[in-house]
């Protein structure tokens, strides 16, 4: 019920929004309220006032006489090394660039994903499956590593549901299950990768609902995915001590890939050592050095090697202890053909997109001969580094063989070792000078304090050594791994 | 006194029921009502115009260096030709006053700058817990808003004015912090600042609540007003551009540098064009 006090106040307010008084005189006195406009600037300065709605005047006149493109903003979400924001942004710009204010994010953690895309809202999510396979639904966003190797098509589900926009994923292994999965999970288009410019715009268009002009003339520096074959056969090593099963697999395989036979664990290394092998097969019950054994050193010696485990009679601590080793995929013998191929052809697909993505590092260790010490330094650099880079390591004694060497190929990284042991020919301060004057690359000193002790870390650091770390166990030492890192990205810039 | 009356409350199951004046307790609900009206209306002015101030800072700071040193050569090139001006007419008081005004001015332009700077460089975006924060904070504060009560105490009434001013400067610079600690406490803040005591509980009285309540119209009529005044601004249209792409405030920002470079250029050029007069004239350079 409403009084006419009520029906007066609902009328006085409706009066009042509409600018009229209803003060008719009766209330004269009625209570002043402070009056806006308050703020401190106008109060204070009305120069300053001016000065401020003179600067957003001037930039709103300037957006009214130039047409501003729209932004379309592209966040790439994986990838192993970065670039890939780069290399999107290659492609699509000079089809893009006329219509739109094109930016292009890369992301490679899953957490930092998400944070990202609420903080900024993005039009397109371009995911790529690069490892959905392993891990997969063991690491979750809220792993301690950060979801850095989460589990993507987790991702791409999270994505859809918190953002809604279009997702076009992409992967090397260009299955039709990895399709499927990918857009049951909430991609909108699934491409294979290395994919062409010319499929992958009617997909963008369709899935931005966008026109893109299409009559521009290719231009040159559009790098396409696509011109990068591969240009080279896989290298697929077999060990196993049945003949039997190194005829079969030689007949599945000899038209696809080269072939390695092995009928021991010794002879496998031995043909690891001296070949660039891709994938190996190994089995794991053979006589002298069992298949994990096997494993266990083919990953030290090529850590970005891919190996398949098959066995008669594996147990699952057998098939657990593979996996923890490194091992990539596991298979029960006897194997029909498709199961074999498939996980061969999965592996050599991961080698050689991880090869793609992966930078070489290629180190010279200078004073040490010793070829099994150069494997596990090569191990720990390549822990050290996150294992974001294939690391190789060549040993050398003397100075003149490293320089003839280093003529040749170009090192990333020299390693100076000041090894008592050894003959020294040249002066270890002499030798640093050289190397850094001759290649200009990061030298790296490691020596045990018996002959120099760390006193003499001032004196090589003259010379042009970038770092001088104790050899003493415990290796690596405090500060090693970001002396390491320092060096290599000082690398890069160069 | 007992039985069923217009605006009575029904209490427990006894039917025991308590007279209550009609038109009070409507007008209490009137109160309750324009006074959540006022609270969402404050709630949106506070953040929208934290909103705008951000971004103005934001363009201020990346435009600052070249906007001050247009209105410097502005300024400069102004006095120079009003100098000038009077030198060939022959007035000597006149130049003199040009001179004293162009000190002046430049010394009041430099100033103006300053104290933008050191507006601009406080402003933060609200996060989402200061934005949520908002509305307990206005609840508060708008029962802090009161009818003329304090009309026939001038002590009181100054001290509510200068509450009320620093509500509204608050809310407008985006202060929360000040926001904060007049709702949490505002005798603490009265006190704190020296005002004389006020007493800030709702009226008893018909007359007074009606009061109270044309008040809070009034209030909601003006901040409606405001936030009106603030959403047709220049100053929203560029928040709105910036929010909507982002980059954009940048580039423009970027391109207006290049525009006022141009035109700084030019203007230095006048500036130097008038100095090589005035020397001819006077055999001295000009001030600068």
């Amino acid at each position: 019920m409403f009084t006419a006090l009520a029906w007066r106040a609902v009328f006085a307010s409706t009066a009042m929004k509409k600018g009229h008084s209803l003060n008719n005189g009766e209330n004269h006195n009625h209570f002043p309220l402070a009056r806006r406009p308050s703020s401190a600037v106008e109060k204070a300065a009305p120069g300053a006032k001016r000065v401020l709605s003179g600067m957003v005047a001037d930039t709103l006149a300037l957006v009214k006489t130039k047409p501003v493109k729209p932004v379309l903003s592209i966040l790439v979400c994986g990838g192993i090394v970065d670039g890939y924001a780069e290399l999107f942004e290659a492609i699509l710009r000079p089809y893009l660039d006329s219509q739109y204010n094109l930016k292009v994010s890369a992301c490679d953690y899953a957490v930092e994903i998400i944070r990202l895309a609420e903080q900024q809202s993005f039009d397109l999510f371009i995911v790529i499956l690069n490892n959905v396979w392993q891990g997969l639904d063991k690491i979750h966003l809220d792993a301690p590593d950060g979801g850095m190797w989460g589990d993507r098509i987790m991702l791409l589900k999270r994505l859809k549901a918190q953002f809604g926009k279009p997702i076009i994923a992409l992967s090397g292994i260009a299955t039709i299950e990895m399709s499927e999965r990918s857009k049951q999970a909430g991609a909108d288009v699934f491409f294979p990768m290395p994919f062409d410019v010319n499929e992958f715009l009617p997909a963008l268009e369709t899935t931005l609902k966008i026109k893109i002009p299409r009559d521009l003339a290719t231009p040159d520096e559009i790098i396409s995915l696509k011109s990068r074959p591969l240009n080279r056969r896989g290298k697929l090593l077999v060990v196993d001590d049945e003949e039997g099963v190194r005829e079969s697999m030689r007949v599945i395989f000899e038209n696809e890939y080269d072939l390695f036979m092995a009928e021991d664990g010794l002879t496998a290394i031995e043909l690891a050592k001296q070949n660039d092998i891709d994938v190996a097969v190994l089995d794991i019950c053979m006589a002298v050095m069992s298949g994990l054994e096997v494993l266990e050193r083919l990953k030290i010696l090529k850590p970005d090697i891919e190996v398949i485990m098959m066995s008669g009679y594996g147990t699952n601590d057998c098939i657990r202890e593979s996996f923890r080793l490194g091992a990539s995929d596991y298979i029960n013998k006897p194997f029909d053909i498709s199961t074999i191929r498939a996980a061969v052809s999965k592996a050599m697909q991961h080698c050689t997109l991880r090869k793609r993505n992966t930078p070489k590092l290629s180190i010279a260790v200078c004073g040490h001969c010793d070829e099994s010490f150069c494997e596990w330094l090569g191990a720990i650099f390549h822990e050290l580094l996150s294992k974001k880079y294939t690391v190789k390591i060549e040993p050398f004694i003397f100075a003149d063989e490293l320089f003839e060497a280093a003529q040749g190929k170009p090192f990333d990284l020299f390693i100076v070792f000041l090894n008592p042991r050894l003959p020294r020919k040249v002066d270890a301060h002499e030798l640093v000078a050289t190397l850094k004057r001759q290649f200009q690359k990061p030298i790296l000193i490691l020596t045990n304090e018996i002959i120099y002790g760390l006193d003499s870390a001032a004196g090589f650091k003259q010379a042009g050594a970038d770092a001088f770390f104790s050899f003493m166990p415990p290796f690596p030492p405090a500060g090693f791994k970001e002396a390491l890192e320092k060096c290599v990205s000082k690398n890069q810039q160069t | 006194m007992a039985g069923k009356q217009n605006g009575s409350h029904k209490i427990g199951q006894d039917e025991l029921t308590v007279f209550v004046s009609p038109e009070l307790e409507q007008l209490r609900q009137l109160v309750a009502g324009a006074r959540a009206q006022l609270v969402e209306l404050e709630v949106e002015y506070t953040k929208e115009k934290s909103r705008v101030d951000v971004v103005q800072a934001a363009l201020f700071r990346q435009l600052r260096e070249h906007y001050q040193k247009r209105d410097r050569l502005r300024l400069m090139v102004d006095y120079r030709r009003k100098f000038l001006d009077s030198l060939t007419s022959g007035d000597a008081e006149a130049a003199k006053q040009a001179e004293q005004n162009f000190e002046q001015a430049r010394t009041q332009s430099d100033k103006d700058y300053e104290e933008l700077a050191a507006v601009a460089g406080k402003k933060k975006k609200l996060t989402a817990e200061q934005e949520a924060e908002l509305t307990q904070l206005w609840k508060k504060l708008v029962k802090l808003y009161h009818p003329d009560r304090f009309a026939n105490e001038p002590d009181k009434l100054e001290t509510f004015h200068k509450l009320t001013a620093a509500i509204n400067q608050a809310k407008d610079t985006g202060d929360i912090e000040t926001l904060r600690a007049i709702a949490e406490d505002p005798h603490g803040f009265i006190l704190r600042h020296g005002w004389a005591k006020l007493d800030f509980k709702d009226e008893k009285e018909l007359a007074q609540l009606k009061r109270l309540h044309e008040t809070l119209q009034k209030e909601i009529a003006a901040v409606t007003e405001l936030l009106k005044d603030l959403r047709a601004s220049p100053d929203c249209e560029l928040c709105q551009l910036a929010e909507q792409k982002p980059g954009v405030l940048d580039e423009l920002a970027v391109d207006r540098a290049k525009q006022l470079e141009v035109e700084n250029a030019e203007l230095e050029k006048q500036a130097g064009q008038l100095a090589i007069k005035i020397k001819k004239l006077t055999n001295e350079p000009p001030h600068t």
